[in-house]
């Protein structure tokens, strides 16, 4: 919402997984030896830490069901499963409120998920809802900052570098 | 281990940002030398993640690299708050401070703010007026570079220096249009951002990205713009990574010196200097005060009047947003802009007689308007499949975002305090901060509801759910004021006109800490106005051989 505050939690996110990187209290963030090149494998295979097989595999067509394949990718193509299994905070009652939710999911056919999924969204106040929006803010969390949800679905275009900045043309917007 | 250096140098700074920043510049400039003491180190903006896309961060996070880390942890320096009512405190340790990544709103204050206590008569009156601070807006405006419109107000004062404005996104636009159907202005909004290049500085590319640090420095930051052109002079000294406890006092009473902690290896050392300027930010200069006790000082340096610490004000603000029809289903255009909004609503609730039941008032900025990354207001909107994602979809161009800011008033229960706290890893006691907002603060939420829910719904805004009277969590303006007050009043302020301590000659307060009420506004341009005016009093002192 606050986008000085997004920057502050993703920073909050990566300052965790930076100190797992590299923990010495004089490490420079911003300091790296010349000629190092940044070592980024877009094909890294996806692994998981958190989630088993069986809810691994409820979550993965969950979060499908929340944003499914279109015309553009859906939350699999994107990988949303693997995001949300990465960000799962190391917090007892929210890795429980993730398995308590997930349990109920694993062991139906996925129409019987969908129904499931479908009742849940539509009542008030249970933990079955609950479970539903954790997954669905989750799921929308992490699709729209990928780029197959952000570029691809959504159509931003943004963070590049403009001579100028046009802003809006059309006069009937005017006051 | 304790280090001492005998070196007596003409002034020291404590703090980088802002206000420590302006002072270090000025006074170099004036052939005056300066030690600052920072509590950091400079950040490298080449290695900033201005331009690092949004799924590109878990890969670099991967790859073991990492964005600089502007934000100081708690787990490094805690400070103490009610877990039941925080305060949310956001502190940046390193060369310029929070200015690195701050708002960049630049509003100059007006006599409507300034008048505001001896109008109303709530706490002491602002020793100083419009007139007195006018010139100095002009220069920093000059100097910075600030972007802006001629359509000032009395509520806001305009500037003959400012450069361009960026054209308003459609959504600002449709604001603007809706906002005038109900009687309300909604003008250019006043940015410390370079819309053409000024004083060697790079323009703005638009990339959006200025959260995340400037990778051209195109707008403001302490650092570039104040401390690199003061070392040019050869007569600034930056001590790195200086965690500055305690102000030393000589016999006679004066300020003799700083004792400070190496941020790593913990070690003590001392600096000695003729003069003190204090320019941490608002919490962490009321800290160092505080824990200046002396004999002479029990209460802490220059606290005779026991209001240091005291008097803490922010703002009180809160988020609301909808979808412009007219952007619904449009095609999605880069909203990016200058980073935040093209636009503000001055305050306006003291015109025409209206009528109100509290005191002061509320301005808007209007920041995530547009196709911006990171919409999580789709999660609130309902359902889940194929339909929902179109939904999203068609209304990722059309997001109207709203957030009013209210005055809070000066209480002398809000406060800081050292007293019986924890000590930090240096062993010196942390902050404790108590604050809430009052009665007061609530009318003025109510009334700024009325007036958000009034603009969106001449816009034919579809509005995102939200709960009237909700506010955010105090302290996230990140604009603390008022725990070191100047006014006429020595008994009742710590500070007179010129930013000087009543009590220590010697010692200057000049962040934030120093104002005597908090305003709607953003506080940065009148924080570096009235730290150039200090330190050219201070200057002129110096001269006179008076301090």
């Amino acid at each position: 919402m606050n986008s000085r505050r997004h920057t502050l939690i993703q920073l909050a996110g990566a300052a965790v997984a930076a100190a797992q990187v590299n923990s010495h209290p004089h490490a420079d963030a911003t300091t790296q030896q010349p000629g190092d090149k940044p070592k980024i494998d877009p094909k890294r295979p996806r692994q998981r830490q958190f989630f088993n097989d069986e809810e691994f595999e409820a979550l993965e067509t969950l979060t499908e069901f929340i944003i499914p394949r279109t015309d553009t990718p859906g939350a699999k193509d994107a990988g949303v499963a693997y995001l949300i299994d990465e960000r799962v905070p190391r917090i007892d009652r929210i890795r429980s409120l993730w398995r308590e939710g997930l349990v109920h999911y694993t062991k139906l056919s996925n129409p019987q998920r969908l129904e499931l999924l479908t009742a849940a969204s539509e009542e008030n106040g249970t933990p079955a809802r609950r479970f539903f929006d954790l997954l669905k803010g989750a799921t929308v969390d992490a699709y729209y900052e990928t780029k197959e949800g952000l570029a691809e679905e959504l159509g931003w275009h943004g963070n590049v570098a403009l001579t100028e900045f046009e802003g809006c043309t059309h006069p009937e917007h005017q006051a | 281990m304790q280090i001492k250096s005998e070196q007596k140098h003409d002034v020291i700074v404590i703090g980088s940002g802002a206000a420590g920043g302006m002072v270090a510049w000025n006074l170099t400039r004036k052939g005056i030398s300066v030690l600052t003491l920072d509590a950091g180190t400079r950040f490298n903006r080449a290695k900033f993640w201005s331009h690092v896309k949004p799924w590109e961060v878990r890969d670099k996070l991967a790859a073991g690299q990492r964005p600089p880390e502007f934000y100081l942890s708690t787990k490094e320096q805690p400070y103490i708050t009610d877990p039941k009512n925080p305060f949310e405190l956001m502190r940046v340790w390193g060369r310029g401070g929070k200015t690195n990544v701050w708002g960049r709103v630049a509003l100059r204050y007006s006599d409507v703010d300034f008048e505001g206590p001896a109008r109303d008569g709530w706490e002491i009156p602002w020793p100083i007026r419009y007139k007195d601070i006018a010139s100095y807006y002009d220069k920093v405006d000059q100097l910075i570079g600030v972007c802006g419109g001629d359509d000032d107000q009395d509520s806001l004062p305009g500037s003959k220096f400012h450069l361009p404005p960026p054209a308003p996104r459609c959504g600002e636009r449709l604001f603007q249009k809706a906002a005038k159907g109900v009687g309300v202005s909604i003008v250019s909004g006043r940015r410390a951002v370079l819309t053409r290049p000024h004083n060697g500085h790079n323009a703005c590319h638009y990339c959006g990205a200025c959260g995340k640090g400037c990778d051209v420095a195109a707008f403001f930051n302490s650092s570039d713009y104040l401390l690199e052109p003061a070392f040019k002079t050869g007569r600034l000294q930056i001590m790195d990574n200086a965690v500055v406890a305690r102000i030393l006092v000589d016999e006679r009473g004066l300020a003799s010196g700083v004792q400070y902690f190496d941020r790593y290896s913990k070690e003590e050392h001392k600096v000695y200097g003729r003069r003190v300027v204090v320019a941490a930010s608002c919490i962490d200069s009321t800290r160092i005060l505080l824990n200046s006790k002396s004999d002479r000082y029990p209460n802490g340096i220059g606290n005779s009047s026991d209001v240091i610490g005291r008097y803490l004000t922010e703002q009180v603000r809160f988020h609301i947003q909808g979808f412009a029809p007219e952007l619904i289903g449009t095609a999605v255009r880069n909203d990016d802009g200058i980073g935040g909004e093209h636009i503000y609503m001055p305050r306006f609730n003291h015109r025409d007689g209206r009528k109100r039941d509290y005191l002061r008032g509320y301005g808007s900025q209007f920041w995530f308007t547009g196709a911006q990354p990171g919409p999580s207001w789709a999660k609130q909107l309902p359902g889940f499949g194929a339909e929902f994602k179109a939904s999203v979809k068609k209304r990722f161009p059309a997001l109207l975002s709203m957030h009013p800011y209210g005055e809070v008033l000066p209480r002398r229960e809000n406060r800081v305090t050292v007293d019986g706290t924890p000590l930090d890893q240096y062993g010196v006691p942390v902050a404790k901060i108590e604050y809430n907002i009052g009665e007061n603060e609530r009318k003025m939420v109510d009334e700024m509801y009325t007036t958000a829910e009034a603009i969106f719904h001449a816009a034919k805004a579809e509005m995102l759910p939200y709960q009237r009277g909700r506010t955010d969590v105090l302290g996230s303006a990140i604009h603390e004021h008022g725990t070191c007050r100047m006014g006429d009043d020595r008994k009742r302020s710590a500070l007179n006109k010129y930013n000087q301590m009543h009590d220590v000659k010697n010692v200057f307060v000049a962040d934030g800490s120093s104002f005597t009420t908090a305003s709607e506004k953003n506080p940065t341009l009148t924080i570096l106005a009235l730290a150039w005016r200090a330190s050219d009093y201070l200057a002129e002192e110096i001269r006179a051989g008076r301090v």
